[in-house]
């Protein structure tokens, strides 16, 4: 290993150094650390930022690194060496002391860069020992003898908190340019994990709290067939304003879906209210006018509290009751929400006409209630405004093209009708940006059992 | 094939034809109380059947209704043999698996990833058409070691060129699979795939070779990567133009088999467009080739006359392949 002499980047030309020289060993540091922070910017995982900063570092400024990072319990060395570029060697350690005389320690409390040398009879100063934890990584660095080792400090926001160390073999040292830019390159490191630190830290906040958000897995629902498909405006997170529900029993199920005004994090919260709150005034009573009125009410109790922007929603509730043929007897009731439609087996569609007041509008509003039967082979599709409302090259997407769509896929069953309608919208409104509002749908039919 | 009797592929078959996922699922729970291997259940008998359902649609046998209600069987099948495979206890890495934007063929990525798992590996499946950004955001949070991309239409090559470019620049390398690539490994590393896999069974292969840090890819600078962004940027344009001139063409000739068949001659036009546009991406005339043969059995199974695709051919290079060089050559050299 290591036969071929090695250049590194930018290191100082030998012998007699005119302009051009020097100009070109110039552009070659430019370019390198333009490369690297393009390279580190690249993620936001910390474990990945950290590879990559290695990657960056080895060949080009020395024959191995290790970088030192804090952990919740001690520290974490990670290093690499240049004829193993994909060999990240990891060891845990304790915590250096802060302010030790030699070492990490000394590092992170001065958060200046240390030189040290190591000779080629194979003793260890208590320098390099403080440095490179004993084992697998100082027999790297003894391996490269006599060497020189650089210890530079992650400085990230105004706080040392790790240390990158280098290495060079065969006493081709660091002179002061070659340090010059190698802390160049850690201070970006450094901002590079830092940054990604802060967000794993936060996206981990987001993403615990976004899980309570999401749609919930469908229950199993023996004699009654549901395929749900929901897109969220706001893609990452994954949560939204539209939301849906399938809770009760064997024989008896019921059937909840909405649309909270607004979009986002703000609507997503309402989401999780509102199907708690039918959740719990299910208890009492499962008929769906009653849900609707008791929810109405308590979005009007929490009125005060909730943004201007998303303290109203639509919700569309049914129960169902099936029946051994799987035919189903459906009892509708509606917040002003988009009516469905019922897909006949023989390709008719009907829509349901079933209205009321919106939530969150007045205290005492009343619902009615509308009874449909289905034949087995029919299914009742529930859908929130995002599907009429998407926005494509030819205007709304609109009902006549939903009504089209589902009368030709009749009698295909629950999940291949959420399917068609998912893709139809989101092929409809166009790629790359994404849906400019949620979108839910959700079908059903009877299974015989 | 391999451990899976006759009467089950027939008993699974009729689940498909009669969309009913009872059938299917009960099938599949017997062969793997049976011990037979999950990736064979996968591949052998699922991924087939399913490749049937394909070939029947295009052959006009069964409906858009009926192939997505037999996929949605399939999907209750690879999700019951799923359930069967345990997650590994020590895995060999972690795979995210994505479709492409475009890409709605979820179940051959879920196949993929399944079997993956069989193989040792921690998967991820993120569903069907996935676009760059919003698989960004899920590379920051799970790090995977790869990202394993499924494209079986050429329409979403160019977005899958996206989702190789986001996993790069993330430093995460990339698998390409699926019918879209074609047959070997050219085109997905012409779009700066890492590796390229034939099937699920050999990507376990393929992925202990892969680099732990890529670096992000280069643009891709060729004539044909320019001309394909014109031609997103002019595609419902020309698909308009192309539209009326093949009709027109066809009608010269006594050949007005469309007539009542709006859908597939739209249908038709898009796919070509696709296939154009991947085929300048990749800088590889297969994918166009690809693509008249399977519109010639999709329009011969609908009654079209036979010169109906040669004439498309001859209206697409006369629309774009006269403003656009490097697409005239490819659309010649389809013959």
């Amino acid at each position: 290993m290591f036969e071929q002499p090695v250049r590194y980047v930018a290191q100082a030309p030998l012998g007699q150094l005119d302009d051009s020289a020097l100009l070109a060993t110039a552009r070659e540091r430019a370019a390198h650390l333009a490369e690297a922070s393009k390279q580190l910017a690249g993620s936001l995982n910390p474990e990945r930022t950290l590879r990559r900063a290695l990657h960056v570092t080895v060949p080009a400024l020395a024959d191995w690194a290790q970088l030192m990072m804090p952990t919740r319990t001690g520290v974490r060395f990670t290093a690499i060496r240049a004829d193993a570029p994909d060999r990240f060697v990891t060891v845990e350690g304790a915590r250096p002391v802060l302010g030790e005389v030699s070492g990490h320690g000394r590092v992170l409390a001065t958060g200046r860069p240390e030189l040290m040398h190591v000779l080629a009879d194979g003793h260890v100063p208590e320098s390099v020992a403080a440095t490179v934890p004993a084992g697998v990584l100082r027999d790297g660095v003894l391996g490269l003898r006599p060497a020189d080792l650089l210890v530079l400090p992650l400085t990230g926001r105004g706080t040392t908190f790790g240390t990158l160390t280098l290495a060079r073999r065969a006493g081709r040292g660091f002179e002061p340019e070659d340090v010059a830019l190698a802390q160049e390159l850690t201070g970006r490191i450094a901002i590079a994990i830092d940054t990604a630190r802060i967000y794993a830290e936060q996206a981990r906040v987001a993403e615990v709290l976004a899980a309570s958000l999401r749609a919930p897995e469908l229950p199993d629902t023996p004699g009654l067939a549901i395929g749900a498909r929901m897109r969220a405006a706001m893609h990452t997170a994954e949560i939204g304003g539209d939301f849906f529900d399938v809770f009760g029993e064997p024989g008896d199920w019921s059937v909840l879906l909405g649309d909270v005004a607004g979009k986002g994090a703000e609507a997503a919260i309402l989401t999780g209210q509102a199907r708690h709150t039918v959740r719990g005034a299910a208890y009492f009573d499962r008929n769906p006018s009653e849900l609707l009125r008791v929810l109405n009410a308590a979005l009007i109790a929490d009125g005060g509290r909730g943004e201007p922007a998303t303290r109203f929603l639509t919700a569309i509730c049914a129960r169902v009751r099936t029946a051994p043929d799987g035919g189903l007897s459906v009892t509708l009731a509606s917040a002003g929400h988009p009516r469905p439609l019922i897909v006949r087996r023989s390709g008719v569609v009907e829509d349901v006409p079933v209205k009321g007041l919106l939530c969150g509008a007045l205290p005492d509003a009343r619902y009615a209630e509308v009874r449909r039967e289905l034949a087995p082979g029919d299914m009742m599709l529930l859908f929130t405004d995002g599907v009429p409302d998407a926005v494509g090259a030819a205007g709304r997407y609109g009902l006549g093209r939903l009504s089209q769509l589902v009368a030709g896929y009749a009698g295909s069953g629950p999940h291949a009708l959420v399917e068609a309608i998912d893709i139809a919208v989101a092929e409809y409104s166009g790629t790359g940006i994404g849906p400019t509002d949620d979108v839910a749908v959700l079908a059903f039919g009877g299974v015989k059992q | 094939m391999s451990g899976i009797p006759e009467e089950a592929r027939e008993n699974y078959a009729k689940a498909l034809d009669a969309a009913d996922r009872r059938l299917a699922v009960e099938v599949v729970n017997e062969l793997l109380a049976d011990g037979v291997d999950p990736v064979v259940l996968l591949l052998d008998l699922i991924a087939l059947a399913q490749e049937l359902v394909g070939e029947r649609w295009q052959s006009g046998e069964y409906s858009v209704a009926q192939e997505h209600a037999a996929t949605a069987v399939s999907e209750a099948a690879v999700a019951t043999v799923g359930a069967w495979i345990p997650e590994p206890v020590e895995p060999l890495g972690y795979a995210v698996v994505a479709c492409a934007e475009r890409e709605w063929h979820a179940l051959a990525a879920r196949i993929v990833a399944e079997s993956l798992r069989h193989l040792g590996w921690r998967t991820t499946f993120l569903g069907a058409s996935t676009p760059a950004q919003h698989l960004a955001g899920y590379l920051h949070r799970l790090d995977p070691d790869v990202v394993a991309v499924s494209c079986s239409m050429p329409a979403a090559l160019p977005a899958a060129r996206r989702i190789i470019e986001a996993a790069a620049e993330a430093g995460i390398p990339t698998i390409a699979g699926g019918r879209a690539f074609g047959s070997d490994p050219s085109r997905a590393l012409a779009l700066g795939a890492s590796g390229w896999a034939a099937s699920p069974r050999e990507a376990g292969n393929v992925l202990a070779t892969l680099r732990p840090v890529v670096e992000p890819v280069p643009a891709l600078a060729h004539a044909g990567a320019e001309e394909q962004a014109e031609l997103l940027i002019r595609n419902r344009e020309l698909a308009a133009q192309v539209l009326s001139k093949w009709l027109t063409a066809l009608g010269e000739i006594g050949a007005d088999c469309l007539v009542g068949l709006d859908a597939e001659a739209e249908y038709a036009v898009d796919h070509a467009l696709h296939a154009l546009a991947a085929a300048l991406l990749t800088d590889d005339v297969m994918v166009l080739r690809d693509g008249r043969d399977w519109l010639t059995t999709l329009l011969a199974a609908r009654g079209c006359h036979q010169t109906a695709v040669p004439t498309l051919w001859e209206v697409l290079s006369r629309t774009a392949g006269s403003q656009l060089p490097v697409a005239a050559r490819l659309l010649r050299e389809t013959d």
